[in-house]
């Protein structure tokens, strides 16, 4: 036994491709996990939480490797391969996505996943305790007494009953089918267990009891977990550190309390500030953020959260209400897509008023209010060269030059939010987070750098 | 009860369904008020008839297999004594609706804008022009960017978070008094559930409805609520203030509830056993299975009735608080926290399903 | 090999050092039932081909006159799959079994067709081997079916009692004779045999080649899949009917030829319908679940993927087996069938009689109306039975 961690993901990337016409032809590509790395060490829970969409479950199914990552490396340091090597390449040669396959039937013991959906997590028709004790055929136990009773204590141990062995899933409730499958992804002993919002498909008052199970089994047999999930509470419930991801990037990493109390990015900060609490009493005081994910097809440059920020760096030589930049910049990424239909603009003015107007004859100056108005954008920017700069891009956008306006905007108003990618920098110990505002070097340290490799 | 008329009075609600397990009641008995411009909300688990019941006040369950009793008045008016007509009107009227998931709500075929004229349309005798400039207002007032240009959109053009706005949008055409919101913000990450919230709330106070909201989510609840309905099992187990729930929660249910909370600390182990069997009730409390505090008393007759705590409008089902029983031994119980829980036993994890 | 000294009971306990990755590829007890029985057809095919003289009986030896054909030996590898893989299944799984049964059983018409299909399932199978072959006995002819009569002028000689110069029916032929004096009733009996041959094997081709291809499409994806649905579309583009007419007039008509044209034209819906089954299995969980175990593939599709899309194939074939028979009706019909007793032939021969020896064409169609008629309610019935979705948690 050495001490370094159980798994260490170095750099996953796990790209789709979006093809196009019958001849397949790849037209770009959906970046579902950009470049993650983390360890985790024996015996601890890594919680990955995320937004819908920000690819914390393809980074689970890839590093399980039920698909196959487009780059990077898994390392598992399973007990049998660390027996096994010795040589100097012994850390290439416990990479995952290297594996033979005997390789990865061999891993696929030591490393098992317990999905989100109860109800559909085990096969309808096959009886439950057949479901338990299948990994066991599938590695090699030939003899069916032994998996039977296994299977039975191990229904047992889990809260069940022996007796239930010889029944279907459909007869239990959803907290039932979820320790079922815990039971399932045990059977094999493993070393790590992947969870995909082990709980978020049941009621509260379950959700509470598979944790506890689930803590209590970690702590039985020393197992590591990574725990995927979109609840904050839930992460904070079992997990020993936690990773915030957005949209294919880890942006914060660090020890649960640590970065519950003390949360350093920004998007770290809304994601825990959207949270309802439940105490009537206390106001949810924190920021909205604006907007939705952009699509991970395309993703912001630099900072991918600069689109939403609440506390996007302001631009160099401007002085702005911060609440105003972000308005600003809403605008910005809007004319960006492109996204600002002048026509439409000038009907909706032409709608609201009560006087019969053409849309056709709304005047600039209320068309470029109802710009303003839209993106909470005040009359008058309190930095006149700013306020200057950002009339001179209505005049345009009123006169439909939108790509003028975009490159007019861009160019003044440039932040570094959007100029460059943050890496993750370490803001206390064992606690890191990639945003500028924490980096006092803000550029180009290398992801590898960061996440020191001893 | 306050001496003004209820905006919407339920009685005796009792929702049933023929299944071939035999009848299943869902909502057994269920009274409560919504006074205007107030938010009332039903909190509960799953199998608790938390839908079915706001789906019982306009109707809108299949019927059969369905069956509702009782009395549900709008206004003082008798809605099961309407016709099929009138509850349409009233539906696509004076009470909005909202979902879970909008896109099963909303209709693929068509534009956004459309089907929100054509709800304006059903309510109101305008015309398409003045229709479509409403429809266009109420999408920028939910906060849909570029109303007008995304007027003809169609559904699946939207994310999740503004299908959900352009649901509000629809229920909000006629000017309902009353908007029964069931579950609408489960289905949307949490930075979007908050952006939904805000609206809503924001919303109501322009409009001044009342709001039906059904969640099981006590952090929502917490948010929006002025007074709390506490159901489990088709029965009411607590009713009260929004404050007084959460701070002198009662009823041993609503106490197990908040114990559950994720990230309070170690003590949490769930609500030990299971639901009870719809389809076969059993006698008394409905929780007495899994209540820790269960005495004789719990499973005999029926559903202890509503006692009042002696905070204002504060009302529980359950034994203690009736005549001959003590209590304080709830109400202490549940601040030495963890005790509650750990009656359950722990041999008996989880329970099982014993039906 | 896992250890014998001590049994594990406790899943910590297993040495997995000590456990080999086996390899072996491990049968079932009703594939290996399959296998065996198949081997001993096999056998027995070969002992009738290589063995036996040409123009003897194949069971000569036992002293059992009976000529084994190609057709019985297609028909018997048929009947096998069907036992191995409906019939044991159901009682393999006695609890699952109940719990379908429990629901089917509410249905009755779907319950009366049921023991009407089993009734001539084994009338079909065990009748001809009893009663002879319908000949032609022209002293016979028009005989009416009992209790029924016919005018004494139809008929050469009346075997029943004649009154009223009306010829009346007796047991000897309950449901009548044909023009050529061939008994209707041996008709009946022969032609279910035919029917379920037909249903049936036709089925079993279409079972097979459709799941095989069907799953391997959706396995494979790609231009494996692009190349295999593409011949589907062209393949059901084809107009196997005119195949079947130029292959009848180039050797003659037989069942087996009727059999296998349609058998290996008609796989086409059925593999796209496994393989789009099998393409939306593989999303749920336990399928995942099983290859993140280290499920192979072959385990996968045999222990997950076929257990749960055969119950929808089944309804499907419910479905397709009466198309087939009603299909040998029409061909038979049109003159165009193998040279069997079909219920087909029976109809059109007797539909130019139909004034005053009604019974010739009427009776054979009734049996082909409640067969195909029965097959569907039984479809119907098994989708609702075998469909499990009613009993999801239903939220509320
Ligand atoms: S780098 Fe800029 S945009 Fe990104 S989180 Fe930090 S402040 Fe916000
Ligand atoms: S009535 Fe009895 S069982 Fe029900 S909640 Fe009160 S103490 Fe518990």
């Amino acid at each position: 036994m050495t001490d370094e961690p159980l798994l260490e993901v170095r750099d996953l990337k796990k790209h789709y491709p979006i093809t196009q016409g019958i001849l397949k032809k790849q037209v770009g590509s959906v970046k579902a996990v950009d470049g993650i790395s983390f360890d985790i060490p024996r015996g601890e829970t890594l919680g990955l939480v995320g937004e819908s969409g920000c690819g914390k479950s393809t980074a689970a199914t890839s590093i399980i490797q039920l698909e196959e990552p487009t780059a990077g490396e898994v390392l598992f340091n399973g007990d049998a391969r660390n027996a096994a090597e010795t040589a100097a390449d012994a850390r290439h040669r416990n990479d995952v996505t290297e594996f033979d396959p005997e390789e990865l039937k061999q891993f696929r013991r030591q490393a098992q996943m317990i999905f989100q959906d109860p109800s559909s997590s085990l096969d309808p028709r096959m009886r439950v305790g057949e479901s338990i004790a299948e990994p066991l055929r599938i590695h090699g136990i030939e003899d069916k007494a032994a998996r039977q009773e296994i299977a039975r204590n191990l229904l047992d141990r889990v809260g069940l009953s022996r007796d239930d062995y010889h029944r279907f899933p459909h007869e239990f409730s959803g907290g039932q089918k979820q320790r079922i499958s815990l039971a399932r992804a045990l059977v094999t002993n493993p070393e790590l267990i992947v969870a995909d919002e082990p709980v978020s498909a049941l009621d509260v008052s379950v959700q509470a009891e598979i944790l506890t199970l689930m803590k209590d089994i970690q702590e039985e047999f020393g197992l590591s977990i990574l725990l995927i999930s979109h609840d904050m509470a839930v992460v904070r419930e079992i997990c020993d550190r936690v990773a915030v991801m957005y949209l294919g990037e880890i942006v914060e990493i660090g020890e649960t309390e640590e970065l519950f109390r003390n949360p350093q990015h920004p998007y770290t900060q809304a994601l825990l500030s959207s949270i309802p609490v439940p105490d009537p009493t206390v106001d949810r005081a924190g920021t909205t953020l604006s907007g939705d994910v952009p699509s991970p097809s395309n993703p912001p440059s630099g900072c991918r959260f600069h689109t939403r920020c609440p506390d996007v760096i302001q631009p160099e030589g401007y002085d702005f209400e911060q609440e105003h930049w972000r308005a600003v910049m809403d605008l910005r990424t809007r004319l960006a897509q492109r996204d600002i239909d002048i026509e439409a603009v000038r009907e909706f003015v032409a709608t609201e008023s009560d006087r019969d107007v053409e849309p056709g004859a709304v005047p600039d100056d209320a068309a470029k209010a109802a710009i303003r108005n839209e993106f909470g954008i005040p009359g008058s920017l309190q930095d006149g060269r700013a306020e200057s700069v950002l009339a001179e891009a209505l005049e345009l956008i009123v006169n439909e030059d939108l790509a003028g306006a975009d490159e007019l905007l861009s160019t003044e108003f440039e932040t570094v939010c959007e100029r460059d990618a943050p890496s993750l920098s370490e803001t206390a110990p064992g606690h890191q987070s990639a945003c500028h505002l924490d980096s006092t070097t803000a550029t180009t340290d290398s992801v590898e750098s960061a996440v020191s490799d001893d | 009860m306050s001496t003004n008329e209820p905006l919407l009075s339920v009685r005796d609600l009792t929702t049933t369904f023929t299944t071939d397990e035999g009848t299943l009641t869902a909502v057994d008995g269920l009274d409560f008020d919504i006074h205007e411009g107030e938010t009332v909300c039903i909190v509960g688990e799953s199998g608790s008839g938390k839908t079915v019941a706001s789906e019982s006040i306009t109707r809108i369950l299949s019927m059969p297999p369905a069956h509702i009793d009782g009395e549900v008045r709008f206004r003082g008016q008798d809605v099961g004594a309407l016709s099929d007509g009138a509850l349409r009107d009233l539906r696509g009227g004076e009470i909005g609706h909202i979902f879970q998931n909008p896109q099963d709500a909303l209709n693929h075929c068509y534009s956004v804008g459309w089907q929100i004229v054509e709800a304006i349309q059903f309510h109101d005798d305008v015309s398409k022009a003045e229709a479509r400039e409403r429809a266009i207002e109420l999408l920028d007032r939910v906060g849909i960017p570029e109303a007008t240009a995304r007027f003809d959109d169609y559904p699946h053009e939207f994310s999740g978070g503004m299908k959900q706005r352009v649901m509000i949008a629809m229920a909000l055409a006629p000017e309902p008094d009353l908007l029964i919101a069931d579950e609408p913000t489960t289905a949307l990450d949490v930075t979007i559930q908050s952006q939904i919230l805000d609206l809503l709330e924001d919303i109501q106070e322009e409009f001044g409805m009342s709001i039906l909201f059904i969640t099981h989510d006590l952090g929502v609840v917490a948010e929006v609520a002025d007074r709390v309905l506490v159901m489990y099992a088709g029965k009411l187990m607590e009713e009260g203030d929004v404050y007084t729930i959460f701070k002198e929660p009662a009823h041993p249910y609503t106490q197990a509830l908040m114990e559950c909370l994720p990230g309070r600390g170690e003590s949490t182990k769930g609500i030990q056993g299971s639901l009870p069997d719809p389809t076969n009730p059993p006698d008394g409390c409905r929780f007495a299975d899994r209540c820790p505090h269960a005495v004789e008393d719990c499973k005999k007759g029926e559903q202890p009735t509503l006692y009042d705590t002696g905070t204002a409008d504060h009302r529980v089902s359950c034994v203690y608080y009736g005549p001959g029983y003590d209590e304080s031994r709830i109400l202490d119980a549940e601040l030495s926290t963890g005790g509650a829980a750990g009656n359950g036993g722990t041999e008996r994890t989880g329970g099982m399903n014993d039906d | 090999m896992a250890a014998d000294d001590s049994t594990p009971t406790r899943f910590e306990d297993i040495d997995w050092t000590d456990v080999e990755p086996s390899g072996r590829l491990d049968l079932s007890p009703k594939a290996l039932g399959m296998l065996v029985s198949t081997t001993l057809l096999a056998v027995l095919f070969l002992y009738d081909y290589f063995v036996v003289p040409k123009n003897n009986d194949t069971f000569e030896a036992i002293g059992w006159a009976y000529q084994v054909t190609q057709l019985d030996y297609f028909f018997a590898l048929t009947l096998l799959a069907i036992f191995f893989f409906t019939v044991v299944p159901l009682f393999e799984n006695p609890h699952l079994t109940r719990y379908y049964w429990d629901r089917f059983k509410q249905n009755r018409p779907a319950m009366l067709s049921l023991g009407f299909l089993l009734a001539t399932f084994f009338i079909g199978m065990v009748g001809p081997l009893v009663l002879s072959k319908p000949e032609l006995s022209l002293f016979a002819k028009y005989q009416p079916p009992v209790y029924t009569s016919v005018p004494k002028s139809a008929v050469i000689e009346c075997t029943g009692r004649v009154s009223d110069g009306m010829c009346h029916g007796t047991w000897q032929y309950p449901f009548g004779t044909t023009g050529g004096g061939k008994d209707i009733l041996n008709i009946i009996v022969y032609g279910m045999q035919v029917s379920m041959k037909v249903g049936l094997m036709s089925a079993f081709i279409v079972t097979v080649i459709g799941s095989l291809v069907g799953t391997v499409a959706a396995y494979s994806g790609g231009l494996v899949d692009e190349f295999l649905m593409r011949y589907v579309d062209i393949q059901q583009t084809f107009p196997s009917f005119l195949l079947f007419l130029l292959l009848t007039y180039q050797f003659g008509g037989s069942l087996l030829l009727f059999i296998a044209i349609f058998g290996f034209f008609s796989w086409g819906n059925t593999a796209r319908y496994v393989r789009s089954n099998a393409l939306q299995k593989t999303e749920e969980e336990y399928i995942k679940s099983a290859k993140a175990t280290g499920g192979s593939t072959w385990l996968i599709i045999r222990r997950h993927l076929v257990p749960n899309t055969a119950s929808s194939i089944i309804t499907d074939l419910s479905l397709l087996i009466p198309s087939f028979i009603l299909f040998e009706a029409a061909f038979a019909f049109l003159g165009f069938g193998a040279d069997v007793p079909s219920w087909g032939r029976t109809i059109a021969a007797g539909r130019a009689d139909l004034s005053f020896a009604w019974w010739i064409s009427t009776i054979p169609g009734v049996f082909l109306f409640v067969t195909i008629l029965a097959f569907n309610y039984l479809g119907d019935a098994l989708l609702d039975a075998l469909n499990p979705q009613a009993d999801t948690e239903s939220e509320s």
